[in-house]
């Protein structure tokens, strides 16, 4: 007979049990469950699985209300991800769904991402995906209010926005967080002294700075931190030293230096290079300018202005006599340039981008829009921005797009353009992809066509979930489904991809294949051949495809790797695993029951 | 643990002395007896001092058993539990649930003593050995496991079900 586990005890161990445990030993007695109803247990239990909750709690409630609350929004959320894992028709309506849980939304899919069991690798890997896009909603919403000069930031956070905006690779948070632990580690090792000057200050930054990131460091070793906001950008090593400018300055901000501006020469209008850290010494007679030039920064330290002049004559090959502070419209724009321009570098993007792109750069080159005000510089971004989403189908942007209509329309009424016409077309383009997008939305999957494999005139020679190559494109695809013979329908409904150029007879059978790069495609079997099951190029084609769709971080590629060589979102609607003994996807419910013999 | 010769060469390895609720003395290494954040402060506080310490919270046995784990762990640096794994209970190593296979009345008292003399990290594996005594049981099984008596009245049985019937929904 033992003895009654104390109270004093049980506050105790309640601490170590999940909520679900904590109810059940709500249940066991009078004591217990005064026990299990304390609020700091339920307000512990909130702040470990909520981390980052926006929306305020309602302190009234109590804590093992909001606990309740906010669980069943979780499930809510789970249910519209499941729904997104299923199918890809209503795609549309469930990211939208996810969005009005917004930043909240963050909170629940990084839960779904730390508990692995509670979700299938599809899964997470779609809440990985739509974790993304809710970034980037929060992103545009930040730009809106900073159209409305509602919000100020520095360079550093508009520019970790930016990219966030565009690759969807960075949070902001996480790089105004470096910089805060930079700050800390800076403080702790050199505490602030009342009678020091500015100027030793600036010195022992900057020691502090190089010694931190010294410029022998290889550019991998700062991207982990750092250099990766910059990898759109195609000459990193020169992205660095604008990285570390734009760094320099936050962290002199945040250390409490005055008059740490990042320069450019007045000239060269060039994103990449050409940018150092200049300190104006307030308290010498004179007002004496120094400068960090971040190339050679740990060769060269601090420069006077005569010597920095020399230098960069040195290596630049010129002279400039005059740098002025950037302001971040110009930096942005400047960046904006440039990844546009690097896109354009990218192989494999379709003409589609690449001419959006094109317009893009010959827009923000107008003197019109160069002189203008940020108004400007932000409608540039959501035309472009739709221009992308409505294109590459990027359906839960759909409500930027009507926007960004609206605004491409009203640029063309002004007519001051040259390239009106050009304009006009982009703006029809994007009127019938928003139309086909609508009619699509309410569509659903037509799989009236599918039929049992065995006893046809011509039995299909791929299952679903086959590794298929196209022979007359070097490109590997997955097959989603078939039809025994061409199917107008289907053929309207998957993709504008011209299937005339695959020669294929019509009587055979097609099938829908899903490629690399996230399109699917119908063509014929003819167009196919299997992928021999373990060929090198296959082999290859994996860190290539990674590279192309993936910009995430190690996990993502250990993700990526584990979901096989087809890592577009849009795998999770057909298929729950990638086995790779066998090579091949295997079935979700949802296909299985559509093809239940493949 | 017996009763020893003590300040002999106090230069190499200083002793403290604690006294149980019975009575007895125990001698151990202080810093042994410096991994209870209370006999630490008060040993600051005191200073030097011969003075046996008197627990009268804890009896002799469960003083030995703490004096074994601290004795054990007496190399590990503790680190403070506030990071974000604090909550798995699954990573108790062999020789600590070696140690946890005691009755329940002895670790019930030991996670009392391990909160009275301040050890967290005893607190945290005594704890988490209750806790996975109770995780995934229905509460029936809780009461079983610890031989409580279910003193609801029907409609407070009731009651606490319908408020708590969420965690068997999944």
């Amino acid at each position: 007979m033992s003895p009654e586990l104390p109270t004093a005890c049980l506050k105790h161990v309640l601490l170590h049990l999940e909520a679900e445990d904590v109810a059940r030993c709500a249940q066991v007695s009078k004591k217990w469950r005064d026990a299990c109803y304390v609020e700091s247990l339920w307000k512990k239990l909130c702040d470990e699985r909520w981390k980052y909750w926006k929306w305020k709690p309602n302190k009234a409630a109590g804590w093992r209300q909001i606990y309740l609350a906010r669980m069943s929004t979780d499930q809510w959320a789970f249910g519209v991800l499941d729904s997104l894992t299923l199918g890809g028709a209503h795609y549309l309506a469930h990211m939208k769904k996810l969005r009005q849980l917004g930043d909240n939304c963050r909170d629940v899919l990084l839960w779904i991402l730390n508990h692995p069991n509670t979700a299938t690798l599809t899964h997470s890997y779609f809440a990985k995906r739509a974790l993304q896009h809710v970034r980037r909603f929060s992103v545009i919403e930040k730009w809106k209010a900073w159209l409305n000069g509602t919000l100020t930031f520095s360079n550093l956070h508009g520019f970790a926005m930016m990219v966030t905006f565009f690759n969807e690779r960075l949070d902001i948070e996480d790089i105004i967080q470096e910089v805060d632990e930079l700050a800390a580690d800076f403080l702790a090792i050199s505490p602030e002294t009342t009678h020091e000057t500015q100027m030793s200050r600036f010195h022992r930054l900057t020691d502090f700075f190089t010694r931190t990131y010294p410029s022998d460091a290889s550019v991998l070793d700062i991207e982990t931190k750092l250099m990766y906001i910059t990898s759109p950008l195609q000459e990193t090593k020169q992205g660095k030293a604008c990285v570390l400018a734009i760094v320099f300055e936050a962290l002199a901000q945040r250390v409490g230096l005055e008059n740490v501006e990042v320069v450019a020469d007045r000239e060269r209008k060039s994103f990449r290079r050409y940018h150092y850290i200049r300190y104006t010494d307030v308290e010498s007679e004179n007002g004496d300018y120094y400068y960090i030039d971040f190339k050679k920064h740990s060769e060269t330290g601090i420069l006077t202005a005569e010597e920095f002049d020399r230098h960069a004559s040195k290596y630049y090959g010129e002279f400039w006599p005059e740098y002025k502070p950037i302001p971040q419209k110009t930096l942005f724009k400047l960046f904006l340039h440039d990844y546009f321009q690097s896109l354009t570098n990218i192989r494999g993007y379709s003409d589609e981008i690449i001419y959006g792109t094109a317009v893009q750069r010959q827009f923000i080159s107008h003197p019109v829009v160069n002189d203008g005000d940020l108004t400007e510089l932000c409608k540039i971004m959501k035309v472009w921005w739709s221009f992308v989403a409505t294109r590459f189908k990027y359906p839960e942007d759909y409500e930027l797009g009507k926007v960004a209509l609206s605004e491409i329309e009203q640029f063309v009424g002004e007519g001051s353009w040259k390239e009106q016409e050009m304009w006009q077309n982009l703006a029809g383009n994007v009127q019938a992809d928003i139309e086909a997008m609508e009619t699509n939305d309410v569509t659903e999957w037509d799989y009236s066509g599918a039929l049992t494999r065995n006893g046809g005139e011509s039995d299909p020679k791929f299952f679903i979930g086959d590794i298929v190559c196209f022979h007359k494109f070097d490109a590997l695809g997955v097959i989603c489904r078939w039809d025994r013979a061409y199917d107008a329908n289907m053929a309207e409904n998957v993709t504008k991809f011209h299937w005339r150029d695959l020669d294929s007879p019509k009587n055979e059978p097609f099938y829908e294949v899903l490629t690399l790069r996230g399109v699917f495609l119908y063509c014929g079997e003819k167009s196919l051949v299997n992928e021999p099951p373990i060929s090198d190029r296959l082999k290859k084609m994996v860190p290539i495809n990674l590279y192309g769709d993936y910009m995430g971080d190690e996990d993502d590629w250990e993700l990526a790797k584990s979901l096989g060589p087809i890592t577009t979102e849009s795998i999770g609607c057909y298929f729950e695993q990638w086995d790779s003994e066998n090579r091949r996807y295997i079935m979700n419910e949802a296909t299985r029951k559509w093809f239940p013999d493949g | 643990m017996a009763t020893g010769s003590t300040s002999t060469n106090i230069s190499e390895l200083k002793k403290i002395k604690l006294t149980s609720s019975e009575g007895t003395e125990f001698v151990v290494d202080k810093d042994v007896g410096e991994k209870s954040i209370l006999l630490k402060n008060m040993l600051e506080d005191v200073g030097e001092n011969d003075m046996a310490i008197p627990l009268p919270n804890v009896t002799g046995p469960i003083l030995t058993k703490v004096i074994e784990y601290c004795t054990h762990h007496r190399d590990d640096f503790f680190i403070s539990q506030d990071d974000d794994n604090k909550k798995t209970s699954d990573d108790i190593d062999e020789w600590d649930s070696e140690f946890c296979k005691v009755d329940q009345g002895t670790l019930f008292e030991l996670i009392l003593a391990a909160n009275y003399l301040d050890i967290k990290p005893l607190l945290d594996l005594t704890c988490k050995t209750v806790a996975n005594m109770i995780k995934g049981k229905s509460p029936e099984e809780i009461r079983k496991t610890f031989n409580i008596a279910n003193d609801f009245t029907p409609e407070e049985e009731i009651q606490v079900k319908r408020e708590n019937e969420w965690c068997e929904e999944r």
